[in-house]
C-alpha cells in the first residue's frame, strides 16, 4: 500500500480513535496529523510483521498517550448542558454523548474501546495494547458496561 | 441503548474533518526533520566554535599563570555543557519506540522521562561546578596583584554570588524541572498501571 491509499483509508478511522480519547476536534485533529507523519517517516521500515491496520493504531494510540506533554491544551468539552433537559435527542446529540462517556474512560480503557469500535479484532487490540487476548476481553466486557450504565441514565433523564 | 453495535454505528457517524492534502502533510513532515537535522548542525557548530576559541586564547592571550589559562578553558567547557545538555540533542540517546506496543511505549516513556531528569541534574551540577571553578582561577592571577584588602573583597563577592547561585537559584531552578518530571512520571505510571489492573 501506497502512503497515499493508506491516507485516504485511514484518516476518517485514527481520528475518530483521537477523538475518542481527547473529546476535542481541533486537538483531535492535530493527533491524526502527528499520526500520519510518524506514519510517513516510517513505512519505508515497516515489514508486514503486523497487519498495516496494527501498526497505524499502534502508532495512533502511541501518539494518544503522548498528549501527557501537552496537558497544557484544554480540558475536554464540558458535559452537553441540557443533558437533564426534556428535549428530544438527535442522533447528533447521541454521538456527541458517546464520545464524551469514552473520553471520561481511563486513558487506557479510551483506547480499547476506541479500537473495538474500529472492529479491529480483540486479538488485534491485544497485539497494540500489548496485553493478552483474554486481557482485553475482560477489559472490553466492564468498559462496555460503564457505557451502557452511563446511557441508561441518560436516556432516563432526556 | 446498550448494545454494542448501537454504539459502533454511533461512533462511526462522527463526522471526520476534511484531510489536509498529503502533499502538505508530507512537507510538514520534511519541514520537522529538517528542523532536527539544523538544530543538530547548530550544537556541532557551537563545539567546534568553542574549540576554535579555546586555542585562539591559549595561542594569543599571554596571562603569567596557568591558572588563568585553564580558568578561561574550565569556564567555557561549563558553558559548553550547559548548551549542549539544553539543545535537546541528548534526546536521541533515548531513541522512542513509537511503533511498539502501548504497554512497551509507555515503558520507554517513563524511562526517558526518569532519564531526563536524571540528566538534568547531573548537567546542572556539571555546569555550575565548571563555571565556579573556572571564574575563580581566572580571577586568581589579577588577585595576586592586588592589595590583600581588595582581593578578599573581590574573592568574598565572587563567592558571595556563587553562593546565592549555588543555594537559591540552581536548587529552585532544579526543582521547577523536576516537579514537572515527576507530575509526568507519576502520571505515566498510573497509566501503566491501568494496563496491569
Amino acid at each position: 500500500m501506497t502512503f497515499e491509499e493508506i491516507y485516504q483509508a485511514y484518516w476518517p478511522r485514527v481520528f475518530r480513535i483521537c477523538m475518542g480519547y481527547v473529546n476535542d476536534h481541533d486537538w483531535a485533529k492535530d493527533i491524526t496529523q502527528e499520526t500520519f507523519i510518524k506514519v510517513w517517516q516510517n513505512l519505508p521500515g515497516f515489514r508486514n510483521e503486523s497487519g498495516i491496520g496494527t501498526w497505524i493504531f499502534r502508532i495512533a494510540s502511541n501518539q494518544c498517550l503522548r498528549q501527557i506533554e501537552k496537558q497544557k491544551r484544554m480540558p475536554k468539552a464540558e458535559m452537553p448542558e441540557h443533558l437533564q433537559e426534556k428535549t428530544e435527542v438527535t442522533d447528533d446529540k447521541k454521538i456527541g454523548f458517546l464520545y464524551q462517556c469514552i473520553s471520561e474512560l481511563k486513558e487506557m480503557e479510551r483506547i480499547i474501546i476506541s479500537l473495538e469500535m474500529e472492529d479491529m479484532k480483540q486479538a488485534e487490540i491485544a497485539e497494540i495494547v500489548g496485553i493478552s487476548e483474554a486481557n482485553v476481553r475482560v477489559k472490553l466486557h466492564r468498559i462496555k458496561e460503564k457505557l451502557s450504565e452511563k446511557f441508561k441514565h441518560y436516556e432516563q433523564y432526556r | 441503548m446498550s448494545n454494542i453495535d448501537d454504539f459502533k454505528s454511533l461512533w462511526s457517524q462522527q463526522p471526520a474533518p476534511e484531510k489536509p492534502d498529503p502533499g502538505v502533510l508530507i512537507s510538514k513532515a520534511v519541514g520537522l526533520r529538517n528542523k532536527m537535522r539544523s538544530k543538530l548542525l547548530l550544537a556541532n557548530l557551537i563545539c567546534l566554535a568553542t574549540g576554535v576559541f579555546i586555542v585562539y586564547i591559549w595561542m594569543n592571550i599571554d596571562p603569567k599563570m596557568i591558572t588563568t589559562r585553564i580558568g578561561i578553558i574550565v569556564t567555557l567547557t561549563g558553558i559548553l555543557a550547559f548548551v549542549l545538555a539544553t539543545a535537546g540533542i541528548l534526546q536521541p540517546l533515548y531513541k522512542s519506540r513509537e511503533q511498539s506496543s502501548n504497554a512497551d511505549f509507555l515503558d520507554q516513556m517513563i524511562r526517558f522521562k526518569k532519564g531526563q531528569d536524571f540528566m538534568h541534574k547531573i548537567f546542572m551540577n556539571i555546569y555550575f561546578f565548571l563555571i565556579s571553578a573556572g571564574v575563580l582561577l581566572y580571577m586568581y592571577e589579577f588577585a595576586m596583584r592586588m592589595t590583600w584588602v581588595w582581593a578578599t573583597v573581590c574573592y568574598a563577592v565572587t563567592i558571595g554570588w556563587m553562593g546565592f547561585n549555588w543555594l537559591y537559584l540552581k536548587p529552585k531552578t532544579a526543582k521547577k524541572q523536576s516537579d514537572k518530571l515527576n507530575k509526568m512520571i507519576s502520571e505515566l505510571e498510573e497509566i501503566n498501571q491501568q494496563i496491569t489492573d
